[in-house]
């Protein structure tokens, strides 16, 4: 189902939170709203569920103004960051939820339910699970029991706003990856909140950058990371390294865009402060005489062939420039 | 219902003095709470047994019964529906003046007992705004059972509402939400995700609410009127056979309200062990 936001707006207490937002998500896609706290992502998100009503503006589903509409009408799943579950119910009767509370007249007959309900618990793998509390489940465990139940209702939508952002770091890889299969499967149209850019990346195949109550950039990850739109979009994307100021902005490039050499008239004299070889690439961190640090990925031949050790003088110039605009603010 | 838990005895004190502590407190307890209550019970018997089943059977006791019973369950049922309604309504939603009617919910609290039912008499007996036109209608609230019912529910209001309040406001709106977007209409949100969250809680301060209501003296005493076998409760009996010089039948009613005050507590001490419990697991 395809979405669309129009001239989204929304002010809360003298704060703009949404600053006339357009986005087009595509039958199909999974993207990400991608920003630091507060930069607005999850009140669009909840604007599209129809969690909060916009000041201006609309949301159109499927070219269908959805703005008018109630949530519990808008056939949306919602996935929070903690959760949410219904602390009372088990496993099963959580699942379930969204088909019980149906009119009698769309509602599955007992045993359908039931069958649903065994396909999901399959899907999330806790088959053996569905007689336990909420409380009886490990965090990881939980949210993938919120997945299940906003898929019950097999949603048009499903938004998920911070679905990891509670969970440590390895069972976030794991859903993660597990996340991105069950969309290849399922093709539902999928908008992801998210503040770590890793796993926008990761995920989604667009993602888009919010900054102080605007979109910044939309794309694919990867154009997103090669040419960043705005300075905002290159410091919070992936490492940057910030070169100097020049007219009309600031000069950037890509730690792995760094050229280093022992010839003095290759570049600009600066010294090894940190050096930390693992695998294929090594991260070195230089000083310039300037005092200025720069972050540097290089390739482990290129490493060998140089002989640079921690406080060894280097000489480094940036292969690729980007010369982006500053936003000014006063 | 948040009782703090108490750290192990002691750590460092010295043995006299943790046990002169122990024993005052134990000493004071058993003087000012455990003595008079049991000394209730002793007085009620202290004229026989016979005294004691005639002095509840008699016909203004057992009205009394009948009419504190009446007031009890009507008072619990008007404050445990509005203060459910005030709890969410401050919990969930912020309303202008929200830390005002926050402390409104404590008046009935700090106001006595005495003045509150004077506050009623002043606004519907004869007298008073409304009573008139409630007359002309042919209604009468003062000295007589209606305002026994509404003095009761006011002396009680807060505790359904104070119980829920930090309750509706850990709860927070996101389960709401969910069961919303899945479909579920506001009647079915509330019957399935809000009400059962808050259960224990309601529970608690509907016991607290009973206990409060079933002893109530002062506020039923100015609206009552005492017209015996008409607008006598429990507690308005005990008083007026007491002054009586009926000892005997004083006690034995006492020890009746004293009972049902023990089986409150009780109550009270298992649900919010419960409560607790569930709060825990949570």
């Amino acid at each position: 189902m395809s979405i669309e936001v129009r001239n989204l707006s929304k002010r809360l207490g003298g704060k703009t939170i949404l600053d006339h937002v357009d986005l087009e998500i595509p039958e199909g896609g999974l993207v990400a709203l991608l920003g630091p706290s507060g930069s607005g992502k999850t009140t669009l998100l909840r604007v599209i569920a129809g969690l909060e009503t916009p000041d201006e503006g609309e949301v159109l589903v499927r070219g269908e103004a959805s703005t008018a509409q109630r949530p519990q009408d808008r056939n949306v799943g919602f996935v929070f960051q903690h959760y949410a579950l219904f602390p009372h119910m088990s496993v099963r009767q959580n699942i379930a939820f969204g088909l019980d509370v149906k009119p009698r007249a769309q509602r599955p007959s007992r045993d359908i339910i039931r069958a649903r309900v065994d396909e999901l618990l399959a899907l999330i793998q806790l088959d053996s699970y569905g007689h336990r509390l909420p409380a009886e489940l490990s965090g990881g465990q939980r949210q993938r029991v919120a997945l299940a139940r906003a898929l019950a209702v097999e949603p048009k939508v499903l938004l998920l706003d911070e679905p990891f952002g509670a969970l440590d770091a390895q069972v976030r890889a794991e859903l993660r990856q597990w996340l991105r299969r069950l969309h290849d499967v399922s093709k539902v149209t999928t908008v992801l909140v998210t503040h770590d850019q890793e796993e926008a990346m990761e995920v989604a195949d667009t993602v888009a950058v919010m900054n102080k109550a605007r979109i910044e950039q939309v794309g694919h990850p990867r154009d997103i990371y090669d040419h960043p739109a705005t300075a905002f979009v290159a410091r919070f994307v992936g490492q940057m390294n910030q070169l100097h100021q020049v007219p009309g902005g600031t000069a950037f490039a890509r730690p792995h865009e760094m050229e280093l050499s022992l010839d003095p008239a290759a570049g600009e004299p600066a010294q090894v402060v940190s050096l930390l070889a693992m695998g294929p690439l090594a991260r070195l961190r230089l000083q310039e005489a300037s005092g200025r640090e720069l972050e540097v990925q290089l390739g482990w031949e290129r490493l060998a062939q140089l002989q640079l050790k921690e406080g060894s003088p280097v000489y480094v110039r940036a292969g690729r420039v980007q010369i982006l605009q500053e936003e000014y603010s006063i | 219902m948040s009782e703090p838990r108490v750290p192990a005895l002691g750590v460092g004190e010295p043995r006299w003095l943790r046990w002169s502590l122990t024993a005052l407190t134990v000493v004071f307890l058993l003087v000012f709470l455990v003595l008079p209550l049991v000394n209730i019970f002793h007085a009620a018997f202290s004229e026989g047994w016979r005294v004691f089943m005639a002095s509840l059977h008699d016909e203004n006791a057992a009205l009394a019964i009948r009419l504190s019973l009446i007031s009890t369950v009507s008072a619990v049922l008007i404050s445990g529906v509005f203060g459910l309604a005030a709890a969410w309504l401050l919990g969930r939603h912020r309303i202008p003046g929200h830390g005002f009617w926050v402390a409104v919910l404590d008046l009935p609290f700090a106001i006595s007992p005495v003045v509150a039912g004077l506050m009623f008499v002043l606004l519907f007996g004869l007298g008073g705004w409304f009573g008139p036109w409630l007359d002309r209608h042919g209604y009468q609230l003062i000295f007589a059972k209606p305002g026994i019912v509404l003095v009761t529910a006011f002396v009680t209001f807060p505790f359904v509402a104070r119980e829920l309040l930090p309750l509706v406001q850990a709860l927070g709106p996101e389960a709401e939400e969910a069961a919303k977007l899945l479909g579920a209409s506001p009647w079915q949100t509330f019957w399935r995700v809000t009400l059962p969250a808050l259960k224990w809680g309601l529970l608690y301060g509907v016991i607290l609410c009973a206990s409060r209501a079933m002893g109530e003296f002062g506020a039923v005493s100015v609206v009552s009127g005492h017209i015996r076998g008409e607008t006598m409760t429990l507690p308005l009996h005990i008083e007026a056979v007491y002054n009586e010089y009926q000892f005997g039948a004083a006690f034995a009613c006492a020890s009746l309200l004293s009972l049902m005050a023990l089986v409150s507590l009780g109550l009270k001490s298992f649900v919010g062990w419960r409560a607790r419990r569930e709060r825990e697991s949570a």
